[in-house]
């Protein structure tokens, strides 16, 4: 699988189809990948393919058009935020050759909780599940335990942009609900969840890794940095961390594909997936349909359906 | 300077007791994350090590958002207020070798300036330092490369080394002194200054070996072409320099209600965009190209030039915490490699 | 008024000995909403005063981030108001917002806040009697809510 990577971005390099190709190499350990951007046929060998490449590449291609044309490596998730930055007009559909890679899942790190990491050498996907080479031997570590939740629930497939398919698509069934958090969550009572966010986002830093990790958080200027007009104040007050938390929420309704980056990348561990999937379930439940799906339909917030929205008051 | 025992379980008594006089603060795991609380309940006390705590000692001295002073606006009058009240005195317990070395970067950062931060030394002089050596070092962790702290500990009153079912305490200053008088505490034999001995030794063997990185950041290159490849890979957030025990710089801003209001400080990081945005429009770091460079020139070229030490002490934090996994430890090595 | 004294002030209320009241704040249209709330005064109908108004051009001029930083403010209640479908002064302003502030409800909702705490509907010019009754409602709705704890804690 990685060699039928390397040899597609090799052949986009080499005939200048593309300026660079967008993937994963080998990190600083055994137990992390890195992203890598290709922009020489050597380059390309560097590319792998593996349960460690859980980041969401779809987040450099904003910027990394502006080169010239990119070839991304994408999971099916992932291919879902390139469908966003099409439907929003963020990068033209032209300007990017989707190269979709077939995935098993991708690795929670919780699946290493055992295993002293500087003993790990080297990390494949073996059977349902990973097995993990170590100094010591050959660890086999279930499906269940070994990707995120995100991927125990998937059942995506192709993205609608997709360019390129390497490899056949993994045969997997769901292991999970998707949304068996969610209805754990919703066992809460409503004053419940106020007292459990209020609690969450104390832990907020506002590193603004969520934000930043996001390829739907694109904008110039987010409504939190602007010096002018203070909406969100920069303190880390319970109430300035839930009103930052809150708005990006908002912002991102009816947008977010649900790649868990925010919540991946947060230090402090705050689930922020949690608020992002009960938005998009509301959003799916009124409105019809999701994020991703369709690089031409209208955004969910910035269009209507006089037949089908819900009237707030009806006569 | 004096070496006592105290054993495992009378470590709690002892806190009790020293809760008493002053605030008690210690690591402690709430969900996934543990992170430096006041202990109110010596009963159920479990602290949370070597586990590192996901933020240094950083929020304990310069808190996330500190309130400078606040006012009130009375028709033509206004009233200032600073809280200048004395917090209490308080003990911090736990604390790794590597966040309580990271002190003295800090206090030479705060004490170079005219005024001194007096907000920053009043929660220094306040607060007394009980350590504890590592005994499973993080994957992340390369504190040897930096300084010999793990076995020469600096900056705290008290150094803890585990040796099975009890802990080996070295008094390093004379408020250690006096903690190691309480009753917990009994004499050490030889044996036990042994056992502490190779504890430390069995941890340094696990981890690198020191780098003289002061003398060799002297020739870092300015235009070394790794730091193109970082920043394209860089999502600029702030989780390195906001968890990095060194970091220090803040933003000061103000929040205005009406006729009352306050001004604050609050972290802020290098690696933001507007870190640098000047109030005409020009940004002397206008990429992330510039901006990652100064990351690691400012910790190992500027900070040993200015102050004489490193502005690192290798906990690791910005390597496990980094989203796109960028080791500050491999692009110190490459930076020196390719000088 | 200053923006202390709106988020400060007590509604008065005459004689009776002092219990609490909501402090809600309404974004109502100004071509509908707004001029439904200034017939409501000319008919001298009665409606409770807690509500603090603000005139927006159009429904859809109220960022979801007005509602938030009212909650965040500490306020017991928003209401969100504008032009009935298809008599938006922009065409189709209020169908944006229906979707956003419905939305906003449910959100609310999943993250702690009482959905009885925001309301949002159709108010005309011509509602006078309407614009009385919906806030009326509303902030007896949120009365019986309670005081709001506040986000922070």
């Amino acid at each position: 699988m990685e060699n039928e990577l390397r040899q597609k971005a090799k052949e986009l390099l080499e005939s200048g189809q593309v300026k660079q190709v967008i993937g994963y190499e080998d990190g600083s350990t055994a137990f992390k990948s890195t992203p890598c951007f290709a922009s020489s046929p050597e380059d390309a060998d560097r590319l792998v393919w593996n349960p460690t490449c859980v980041n969401n590449l779809a987040v450099y291609l904003p910027s990394a058009v502006k080169q010239g044309k990119v070839a991304v490596a994408v999971k099916p998730c992932d291919g879902r935020s390139v469908v966003e930055l099409i439907k929003e007009h963020q990068i033209n559909r032209d300007d990017v050759v989707t190269m979709v890679v077939p995935c098993p899942g991708v690795l929670n790190p919780d699946a290493l909780a055992d295993i002293d990491p500087k003993t790990i050498k080297n990390i494949e996907w073996k059977g349902d599940g990973i097995s993990v080479t170590t100094d010591s031997g050959e660890i086999s570590i279930p499906r269940e335990k070994a990707f995120l939740d995100k991927c125990l629930s998937c059942t995506l497939t192709d993205p609608a942009v997709t360019n390129i398919k390497l490899g056949d698509s993994p045969e997997r069934s769901p292991l999970k609900d998707k949304d068996a958090a969610i209805a754990e969550y919703e066992k809460m009572s409503v004053d419940e969840r106020r007292v459990f966010w209020a609690k969450e986002f104390t832990k907020c830093i506002r590193c603004y890794a969520c934000r930043q990790a996001c390829p739907a958080c694109y904008c110039k200027e987010c409504f939190v940095d602007k010096n002018g007009q203070v909406w969100a104040l920069k303190s880390t007050d319970p109430e300035a961390n839930w009103f930052f938390h809150m708005t990006r929420a908002m912002h991102l309704a009816g947008r977010c594909i649900g790649c868990g980056e925010c919540e991946r990348s947060c230090p402090m561990g705050i689930p922020l997936t949690l608020i992002g999937r009960t938005l998009e379930k509301d959003v799916e439940e009124m409105f019809g349909s999701g994020a991703g799906q369709d690089p031409d339909a209208l955004p969910i917030l910035g269009s209507f359906d006089l037949t089908k929205d819900p009237d707030p008051c009806p006569e | 300077m004096e070496a006592k025992v105290i054993a495992k379980s009378d470590i709690g008594a002892w806190m009790k007791g020293l809760a008493d006089k002053c605030d008690v603060i210690a690591p402690v795991k709430d969900g996934d994350v543990s992170a430096f609380k006041k202990i109110e309940d010596f009963g159920t006390l479990s602290i949370d090590l070597p586990t590192p705590t996901v933020k240094g000692l950083r929020e304990q001295f310069t808190p996330e958002t500190e309130t400078l002073f606040e006012y009130k606006l009375t028709g033509q009058q206004a009233e200032l207020t600073s809280d200048t009240a004395a917090q209490k005195d308080r003990l911090i317990f736990g604390v790794r070798a590597c966040d309580a070395a990271a002190l003295k970067y800090t206090d030479a950062v705060n004490a170079n300036c005219e005024p001194k931060d007096a907000l920053y030394f009043a929660k220094r002089k306040q607060t007394t330092l009980v350590g504890v050596c590592c005994t499973t070092p993080a994957w992340s962790c390369f504190c040897t490369e930096i300084g010999d702290f793990l076995a020469n500990p600096i900056m705290m009153d008290l150094y803890l080394t585990d040796i099975g079912d009890k802990y080996y305490a070295e008094a390093l200053t004379p408020k250690g002194e006096t903690l190691i008088g309480a009753s917990q505490f009994q004499a050490a034999t030889d044996a036990d200054k042994q056992a502490a001995e190779s504890a430390k030794q069995k941890v340094i063997a696990a981890l690198p070996s020191p780098i003289d990185h002061a003398e060799k950041g002297k020739d870092f290159d300015w235009d070394d072409p790794m730091f193109t490849k970082l920043a394209e890979k860089c999502l600029a957030c702030g989780a390195c320099t906001f968890l990095c025990p060194t970091c220090h710089c803040f933003d000061i801003q103000e929040c205005a209600q009406g006729s009352k209001g306050s001004r604050y400080r609050c972290w802020d990081t290098c690696q933001f965009e507007k870190f640098t945005l000047m109030g005409h429009g020009h940004n002397p770091r206008p990429s992330k190209n510039e901006r990652t460079r100064q990351r690691v020139f400012h910790k190992f070229k500027y900070s040993p030039e200015r102050y004489g030490i490193l502005g690192c002490v290798g906990c690791g934090r910005c390597i496990t915490a980094c989203p796109v996994n960028i080791d500050i430890q491999r692009v110190v090595h490459k930076l020196e490699a390719d000088k | 008024m200053s923006e202390e004294q709106v988020i400060t002030k007590e509604p008065e209320t005459a004689g009776a000995p002092k219990e609490w009241e909501p402090k809600i704040i309404g974004f109502l249209c100004n071509w509908c909403t707004y001029a439904g709330a200034d017939l409501a005064g000319s008919s001298r109908l009665k409606y409770p005063a807690n509500m603090r108004v603000v005139r927006v051009p159009c429904s859809g001029r109220v960022d979801p981030q007005f509602v938030l930083k009212a909650f965040e403010r500490g306020f017991d209640g928003v209401l969100v108001s504008g032009c009935h479908p298809g008599d938006c002064h922009y065409a189709k302003g209020n169908y944006y917002a229906r979707r956003r502030h419905m939305l906003l409800q449910k959100f609310l909702e999943h993250m702690g806040i009482e959905p009885e705490r925001f309301h949002f509907d159709w108010i005309s010019a011509a509602e006078g009697q309407k614009f009385a009754e919906v806030v009326e409602e509303f902030t007896g709705q949120v009365k019986k809510a309670g005081p709001f704890k506040g986000v922070g804690k």
